[in-house]
């Protein structure tokens, strides 16, 4: 899919809360050993952090590296899977923060983990058709999982957000995009219910991988490229494992993908996983770089990019946040705190 | 509940708007009818950059309702760089380590919430400035 | 000046009175008062009342408490100026009388805090300073206390344990007073151990609140000679609100104001007066209070507190019956408490806690961290 105006990044920002635990920790609590394989830190929200004001940092970020007016702005939509209320819409709280409002779209958007993608495509449409000169795009997630639970092992936080415009306007412009999905029940959560359930193994084969695999090829054959075309390939993070070895199966290198996991070093922060990858390989591009972006949501599907990185990325990313600087930040927590900090602890 | 009243503070609370003066040309936070100065009515909206310096902190551990699970906090007065003093929680350092005459810079938290069914206040805390 | 007429005191003891509704309390020092004026019975009746109604409870509290004494056709009102509604209440009958439209108002001043939950009487007084911009952002008095005496700490070069002689002083005082709440001296090891509020501010330096009441008979002047207890000088001044102004300036220039007018009209300096009955909600109020009123220059308020200067048999005795630290802090009923406390001492009825020889009194009574002032000169 391409839009009929050519469409690219002006800016982006990610926000990451500075509060870790360890998956030993979680390990340590659950299962008594405290060493688990495959050791994660994961990011925790403070007290007083949820999906809007991560968001709200993310944008700030955002709009600081494009500089230009939020009130040129039409659209601001976040996808999340963690709102702060189930019903009123998280993204007017950030656009009001960023002082977008009232002649601009705001909603949320649903997709599991890929809310986020979904709303780089739609804004893309929008900017392309030009019925937008701007519209910003992002995920947040305070990510949920029962106390205990496997996914307890990788769920992180933090929000990434992106303002789109004018290819010429753009320090990344956009390729191409597909979305590949289907109606795959791998992991959700049941309204009203504070934990999501999933299907273990099912969210592995059928799930992440089968839909990953497709939006990419189908991508990379519409625009003719190979793996080896693009400097980085960043995927969505379940786990630090999956991106790795869904690259492997694709043909891309470790080189291409590895540097980019960063659930490794913030957990899954589910809408935005895939988008804090990408922002990491931005923050490490030069112009002309390719770079693909692959998200998974499940219920399910996958969304995939490719943008190419223009020479304006020079005089714009120092007037944003690089990711690196969250992702070296860390307090670490116990459990305990982990608890308070996230509601797991039911008081009165 | 407390819905309307939250709703009227959003945007000094979102986005520090406070009142010029028209005619002295008064810095006030938060929004004025009449200007604190001159006592001028011609005020119009004025939003503050959000960077400032801590005049004092204190270290909240007994908090008032509506807050306790926030607690420890660092409770501030923040003088912002056009002039107002401000007084605001900290946010992204530990108590102990919050102190008068650190630089800090505007970020957006939750401030409180009206039980479980009414609306959340989102508000301005303050954050070491360069924090990250 | 002379403006009123004593003429009937009554108190409760402050503390925590389980079985006594906050009508109740007006019930018991009001109809104390009354009991002593006996022969006059007062056309209106004043209450002082800070948290009555936030906390849910009586409203519209004087026209109840007029009934439940008895007096009928009474012209009633309620006064709420947060910690200082006490001493307006006092003001506002004084305007009565002097305007000429009663010859006799009873003044009460009662507070019931022990009814709810200490987190909700903290947000409730929280409403006294900015009800958006600061209780809305987690700062209560004790928090902008503590803002404050930082400062006080830093500005002035002084060791944050000195605030203890304040405290001590309030103590050694309340211990001699049977109807104190906390009537027991103080030892410094237990001021520097007391679990913390909001650093630097400890429970220690706070004023426990409780419940309690007090009421006078206030009579137009007689033109006869009269051994009543005059009100010789009042003013009441608002100024600068928010811990801002507070914290920053580290003085209270609606208590000077109020202090130095009301000194004028009662013909007297501070250095005159006998007894400083003053609004130490906190240790960190106490001391601007005793600099506001010029018992001390800036940032000495602690050392002269150290050498003694306020302990009764002291330079300028203070905080008699224990303050509202160790007294106990009524609130809405400090005011009244206080001028009840000052007449006693001139009527040389002050028992275990008389100055002696106490000539004048000066009583003083801060709302809203100090931004609202009422001061009164008895004589």
């Amino acid at each position: 899919m391409k839009p009929d105006r050519t469409v690219g990044i002006i800016g982006y920002g990610g926000y990451v809360p500075r509060y870790r635990i360890d998956s030993a920790e979680i390990d340590r609590v659950w299962k008594g050993s405290g060493q688990p394989r495959g050791r994660t830190v994961m990011a925790v929200p403070g007290p007083d952090e949820d999906t809007a004001t991560m968001a709200i940092a993310a944008a700030r970020n955002a709009m600081a590296m494009a500089g230009i007016d939020p009130s040129l702005l039409r659209a601001v939509w976040f996808g999340t899977e963690s709102k702060p209320y189930a019903v009123k819409p998280t993204s007017t709280i950030v656009a009001d923060a960023i002082g977008a409002l009232p002649e601009a779209s705001a909603a949320d958007w649903e997709f599991a983990c890929k809310p986020g993608t979904e709303a780089m495509q739609a804004a893309a449409a929008m900017v392309g058709s030009g019925m937008a000169r701007y519209a910003m795009c992002g995920g947040a997630d305070t990510a949920q999982s029962r106390p205990g639970d496997a996914l307890e092992y990788n769920t992180g936080a933090g929000g990434a957000a992106f303002v789109l415009g004018p290819a010429d306007e753009s320090l990344a412009a956009l390729e191409a995009s597909t979305s590949y999905v289907t109606n795959t029940p791998d992991f959700f959560r049941r309204e009203g219910r504070s934990y999501p359930s999933h299907g273990h193994r099912f969210t592995g084969e059928p799930a992440y991988f089968r839909h990953i695999r497709a939006s990419v090829t189908r991508l990379l054959d519409e625009l003719g490229l190979a793996p080896s075309d693009f400097k980085a390939a960043v995927f969505h993070q379940p786990n630090p494992q999956f991106p790795v070895r869904v690259a492997r199966e694709l043909g891309f290198s470790r080189e291409q993908a590895e540097p980019y996991v960063v659930s490794a070093r913030m957990g899954n922060a589910y809408s935005a996983s895939a988008l804090l990858g990408f922002a990491c390989a931005l923050d490490d591009a030069a112009p002309g770089d390719r770079i693909l972006l692959a998200s998974y949501g499940s219920g399910a599907g996958s969304d995939a990019f490719s943008f190419t990185v223009t020479e304006r990325i020079a005089e714009r990313r120092p007037r944003g946040v690089p990711i690196e600087r969250y992702l070296s930040q860390s307090r670490p927590v116990d459990y305990a705190l982990y608890a308070r900090y996230r509601g797991k602890l039911r008081v009165m | 509940m407390d819905i309307a009243r939250s709703w009227r503070q959003q945007d000094s609370n979102l986005r520090l708007v406070g009142s010029r003066c028209r005619v002295c040309e008064a810095l006030v936070f938060p929004q004025r009818l009449r200007c604190p100065s001159c006592g001028g009515a011609d005020l119009a909206d004025h939003a503050f950059q959000g960077g400032g310096t801590t005049v004092s902190v204190a270290t909240v551990r007994e908090a008032p309702r509506g807050f306790a699970g926030q607690v420890p906090y660092a409770a501030a007065l923040v003088r912002l760089d056009e002039g107002p003093v401000v007084a605001a929680m900290l946010a992204d350092v530990e108590p102990e380590e919050a102190c008068p005459g650190m630089r800090v810079s505007m970020i957006t938290r939750r401030i409180r919430q009206d039980g479980d069914d009414g609306p959340i206040v989102y508000g301005y805390k303050f954050a070491p400035e360069g924090s990250p | 000046m002379h403006l009123a007429d004593i003429i009937g005191i009554g108190r409760t003891a402050a503390g925590e009175h389980w079985r006594r509704s906050l009508v109740d309390l007006c019930v018991e020092a009001g109809g104390a008062a009354l009991d002593e004026a006996r022969g006059t019975t007062p056309t209106a009746v004043i209450v002082g009342n800070a948290l009555g109604g936030v906390l849910g409870d009586q409203q519209n509290l004087a026209l109840y408490a007029a009934s439940r004494l008895g007096l009928e056709r009474v012209e009633t009102h309620t006064v709420a100026d947060d910690e200082a509604s006490g001493g307006s209440a006092v003001r506002v009958a004084l305007a009565l009388l002097a305007a000429g439209l009663h010859e006799r108002v009873l003044v009460i001043g009662a507070e019931k805090t022990t009814d709810a939950l200490p987190d909700g009487v903290e947000a409730a007084r929280a409403k006294g300073l900015d009800a958006v911009r600061e209780a809305g952002f987690g700062m209560g008095p004790s928090v902008g206390a503590a803002l404050a005496m930082r400062r006080y700490i830093d500005e002035h070069r002084v060791d944050r344990d000195l605030f203890y002689h304040l405290a001590a002083t309030a103590h050694a005082h309340a211990a001699l007073n049977p109807l104190a709440f906390l009537s027991w001296p103080l030892p410094e090891e237990q001021y520097r151990c007391s679990p913390v509020v909001a650093e630097p501010f400890t429970v220690c330096d706070g004023a426990p609140l409780c419940d309690g009441a007090a009421a006078v008979v206030l009579a137009r002047p007689s033109q006869r000679a009269s051994s009543a207890i005059r009100i010789a000088g009042s003013s009441a001044v608002s100024c600068r609100p928010g811990i801002a102004g507070l914290a920053v300036d580290l003085s209270l220039p609606a208590a000077e104001r109020s202090a130095a007018a009301a000194l004028s009209q009662a013909g007297l300096a501070a250095r005159d007066v006998s007894v400083f009955e003053l609004h130490d909600s906190s240790t960190l109020m106490a001391a601007l209070s005793v600099e506001a009123v010029g018992l001390a220059p800036r940032g000495k308020a602690l050392d002269f507190a150290a050498r003694g200067g306020l302990r009764i048999g002291g330079e300028r005795p203070a905080l008699t019956f224990g303050g509202l630290k160790a007294r106990g802090h009524v609130m809405g009923a400090a005011g009244v408490c206080q001028i009840a406390e000052g007449a006693l001492q001139l009527r040389g009825e002050a028992g275990t806690n008389q100055v002696a020889g106490a000539k004048s009194a000066l009583v003083q009574c801060l709302g809203s961290l100090g931004a609202t002032a009422v001061t009164h000169v008895l004589a």
